[in-house]
């Protein structure tokens, strides 16, 4: 077929396609919905949600995973269109990390040295890393999903910043659970949470976010 | 490069993107010689059928990705952006490692058509591997110049039925195409 046929049957395909903004948007909103109402109904919220104080920390706890997520979805989508700068949401996705240090920060001042370690370990460190993980496994799944629509020409990179969306957001679903406000818990296992999610994403975007 | 008759790709795209197929057919004309430019600056010594070869991949990748531009941006640096990863990617599946910078591409002239690549295998390969309706459908327009309407009354279908098996069918033709390609 000469290349003047295949634009007579190209330019013959007129059928209107979502854009990736709304693909994105769509299938994220729906996973994550379907997975904080399974992650309710099974696991439930902290069970003082009703009493415990809203502080600076519990407050900080729930924002940055959500700040994180949202810098993420800026990001990631500009980086599914051919030809986009990320402009200033690369260094945008700056913003949850430099929260929480400040956060780590203001901890470690407030806390006496020995009091650091407990605070860190918490008590439910397992827990929080594996539901983190459970819940952004589908998360993960509906963004690549959704990413592969688009056209990244930087796939690892892509998938990792994908890795990031689905950690925050699963994360985020996870604080409304978390009994643990310390600062020094969010960041470690909340991070290493995340991180290993965007690793995850990375690897399989380097793969499948090809066209 | 272009007539300054024709009206910007930005305007060719717009309206492509509302179902103005005569549009979207000069938006690919126009198109088409920078695409065939950059794949024969970067091919190095690939024979020519090769290279036109690589012209209808990138071509259907545009084609596959359209809804990846926003109308309120410029056509070009998101055409060049796709242009310059599919030719990497098809040299590549050819290969062949070779890096393509941004900056060349204002210099790329425009080239002329090819020699024919299609009789020679890869192209009709890859539509005989499609659903049979869907090939019938990619031959009646590529070949014999059909329109929907006439290709729904000679098999029976609903013009939105064709739409669809013809969409279908272009998408499968890209993967196909990327694939059979070594």
């Amino acid at each position: 077929m000469r290349t003047e046929d295949l634009i007579r049957v190209i330019a013959a395909d007129t059928l209107p396609r979502r854009s990736p903004a709304a693909t994105l948007a769509m299938a994220l909103g729906l996973t994550a919905a379907l997975v904080a109402l399974a992650f309710v109904a099974l696991i439930g919220p902290r069970p003082d949600l009703a009493s415990v104080p809203v502080t600076l920390r519990l407050a900080l706890k729930q924002a940055w995973p959500i700040l994180l997520a949202a810098t993420a979805f800026g990001a990631v989508l500009r980086l599914a269109e051919p030809g986009r700068r990320l402009g200033g949401w690369g260094p945008a996705l700056a913003l949850a990390p430099a929260l929480l240090l400040g956060a780590v920060a203001a901890e470690i001042v407030h806390l006496p040295p020995p009091a650091w370690g407990p605070a860190m370990l918490g008590a439910t460190r397992w827990q929080c890393l594996g539901l983190i993980g459970a819940m952004a496994l589908p998360l993960l799944a509906a963004t690549l999903w959704a990413l592969g629509r688009g056209a990244s020409t930087r796939p690892t990179l892509t998938g990792a910043v994908a890795g990031l969306l689905s950690g925050g957001t699963a994360a985020a679903i996870y604080a409304i659970h978390c009994t643990q406000d310390s600062p020094l818990f969010f960041a470690v296992w909340y991070g290493v949470a995340i991180l290993a999610v965007s690793a995850a994403g990375a690897l399989i975007g380097r793969f499948t976010l090809r066209w | 490069m272009r007539p300054e008759t024709e009206p910007p790709l930005e305007e060719l795209l717009r309206a492509a993107n509302r179902g103005d197929a005569a549009a979207y057919a000069a938006f690919l004309r126009a198109v088409t010689p920078v695409v065939r430019g950059v794949a024969r600056a970067r091919a190095g010594g690939l024979a020519a059928d090769r290279v036109e070869d690589i012209v209808q991949e990138t071509l259907l990748a545009i084609h596959r990705k359209r809804h990846t531009w926003r109308e309120d941006a410029p056509v070009r640096p998101w055409l060049y952006a796709i242009v310059r990863y599919k030719v990497v990617d098809a040299l590549r599946a050819r290969g062949r490692r070779i890096e393509v910078p941004i900056d060349d591409f204002a210099d790329v002239l425009p080239a002329e058509p090819a020699p024919d690549p299609t009789e020679r295998g890869d192209a009709l390969r890859a539509i005989g591997r499609l659903d049979p309706r869907s090939a019938a459908i990619v031959r009646a327009i590529g070949l014999d110049g059909a329109s929907i309407a006439e290709i729904a009354g000679a098999l029976g279908m609903s013009d939105g039925a064709v739409r669809v098996a013809l969409h279908r069918g272009l998408r499968k033709l890209a993967q196909l195409r990327s694939r059979l390609m070594e």
